[in-house]
């Protein structure tokens, strides 16, 4: 299929977005190879689509803060399931122990129970009992209060890292824990368990998501053996051009092309050119050419 | 470490209260559970109010966005039967609220032509685009010009125009995802994509 300028130019837009079809894009690359005026407006194209960056803005600091706590008072309480609920549905849930059990304390008519063995025993120092809250208080006519604690206790789970509780555990943290460096160490540990589908897919997924880039590099290096399946390429190649991060751009490319030239074939050659197109970081473009190179295919093209 | 002998602590707070995957936090939410509810909310919320707020450029309605989206989510969660994803489903419901904000806006536009900026009442047709970017003195300083042609381009946009590309450029979704947010074919979606580019390129290409 042979393109005319006009129609390369109308579609540089999409080629630079990734949307043109299979055959769209084969017969626009062809086009650009032998037109030095269309690569010319690629160029243009590309500067203005960075040039929107300008128009970007980010919403207030503390708006989010704010749209929180709204929808927090704004939501209808949860339906009361029991009597206990019924009562004192009004009261913040977070309400910390340490500030109720004084006045409460102080008239001597507490009474605890509830939840069988979850309670602690309110002679326990307040310091100890500070992380439970408070979900449920009630009192009656005669003074009494009854106070329901929601708490969280340590529990310590172990084994080995294929012992399924453990893999649940590492998989579930991988993905879930906060804080970043629990994140990162957790697919550390998963490396091991790189065997099991769910472990790869755990890392696959941590390597496209992981807003830290720690627990990315973490993820690829978790995947270094497995670099040779589909799935693993596939998610690779989606690196190379959505990360962020140079390093991690880096680490994939090596990934990809470790294997020798064997391991480019025409989709690898096709992401690594794609790269080319858009890779500001002189190093990973220094190494993106050799892999190139490697596969005798053209870096020039742009 | 292979296969070493690991101790995970479950300590509580927030490091690792529950073992969740979504499903199952949607699961939770659907069932009541207004913590799960919460974190579902959590792991969407931040960049379902950069979307509005990009788009609308407006804190107020920005914040108007995001609480009825979560209060329809909220709502509507019972009805969530995961034959798409939650991220799908949860940006209709958000794009939805956009767009009709959007197109109310435009008709307001056209209603009058006389705006008010910085230096008192103008009639629209002398400014630019979006008169919010005109009259942003921040905007004037860091951008220039540049900056205020795009504007004037995006305000130009029909509202599903402006939401297709802000979806695909600024948020870079693929448009087959965003078809189905918007409950239309990619195909469709690819159009509208390709009319803007035509827009942009001919009130930036020149420019840069
Ligand atoms: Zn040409």
């Amino acid at each position: 299929m042979k393109l005319a300028c006009d129609s390369v130019r109308e579609n540089l837009s999409l080629l630079l977005y990734g949307e043109l079809s299979f055959t769209e894009e084969e017969a626009v690359q062809a086009h650009l190879q032998g037109c030095t005026e269309c690569r010319a407006a690629l160029d243009t194209e590309r500067a203005w689509h960075d040039g929107l960056a300008l128009a970007t803005v980010e919403p207030p600091a503390d708006l989010l803060v704010k749209c929180r706590q709204q929808l927090r008072a704004n939501l209808p309480e949860p339906v009361p399931q029991n009597w206990l609920q019924r009562l004192w549905r009004g009261l913040d849930l977070n309400l910390n122990l340490r500030s109720l059990a004084k006045p409460a304390m102080a008239l001597g008519l507490v009474a605890v129970g509830y939840l069988g063995a979850r309670l602690p025993n309110l002679t326990e120092a307040p310091q100890e009992t500070a992380a439970a809250h408070v979900r449920y208080v009630e009192a009656d006519a005669a003074g009494n209060v009854r106070i329901v604690l929601d708490e969280t206790k340590p529990r310590i789970v172990s084994g080995r890292t294929d012992d399924p509780q453990v893999r649940r555990w590492l998989l579930a943290a991988a993905r879930e824990a906060n804080d970043p460096g629990l994140r990162a160490e957790t697919v550390a540990l998963l490396q091991g368990g790189v065997e099991a589908v769910d472990v790869r897919r755990a890392l696959v997924s941590a390597l496209e998501s992981d807003p830290n880039p720690g627990v990315r590099l973490k993820a690829i290096e978790g995947l270094r053996r497995h670099a040779g399946e589909r799935d693993t390429r596939q998610a690779l190649m989606r690196v190379l051009t959505a990360d962020e991060n140079p390093g991690i751009r880096t680490q994939a490319i090596d990934l990809l092309t470790e294997s020798g030239p064997r391991s480019l074939d025409a989709q690898m050659v096709g992401a690594l050119q794609q790269l080319m197109r858009r890779e500001e970081n002189g190093y990973v473009r220094q190494r993106c050419e050799k892999a190139l190179r490697l596969a005798n295919a053209s870096a020039e093209i742009f | 470490m292979l296969n070493g002998d690991t101790r995970v602590a479950l300590t509580g707070q927030n490091r690792l209260a529950v073992n969740m995957d979504e499903s199952s936090l949607i699961r939770a939410a659907q069932a009541g559970d207004q913590d799960a509810f919460e974190r579902l909310v959590r792991g969407y919320d931040q960049s379902v109010l950069k979307l509005a707020y990009s788009l609308l450029r407006s804190a107020d309605d920005a914040q108007d966005i995001y609480q009825e989206a979560f209060l329809r989510v909220h709502k509507n969660l019972h009805q969530f039967r995961f034959d798409c994803s939650f991220h799908t489903w949860l940006y209709r419901i958000v794009t939805n609220l956009c767009l009709d904000l959007l197109r109310k806006r435009k008709v307001r536009k056209e209603e009058s032509s006389v705006v008010d900026t910085a230096e008192g009442p103008r009639d629209r047709a002398e400014l630019t685009g979006d008169t919010r970017a005109s009259i942003d003195p921040q905007r004037a300083l860091v951008s220039g010009q540049l900056r205020q042609r795009i504007d004037a381009v995006l305000g130009e946009l029909t509202a599903r125009e402006r939401m297709v590309f802000e979806l695909r450029h600024f948020e870079g979704m693929r448009l087959r995802a965003i078809g189905e947010a918007l409950g239309t074919s990619e195909e469709a979606a690819k159009n509208c994509l390709f009319r803007v580019t035509q827009k942009m390129r001919v009130a930036l290409g020149d420019f840069v």
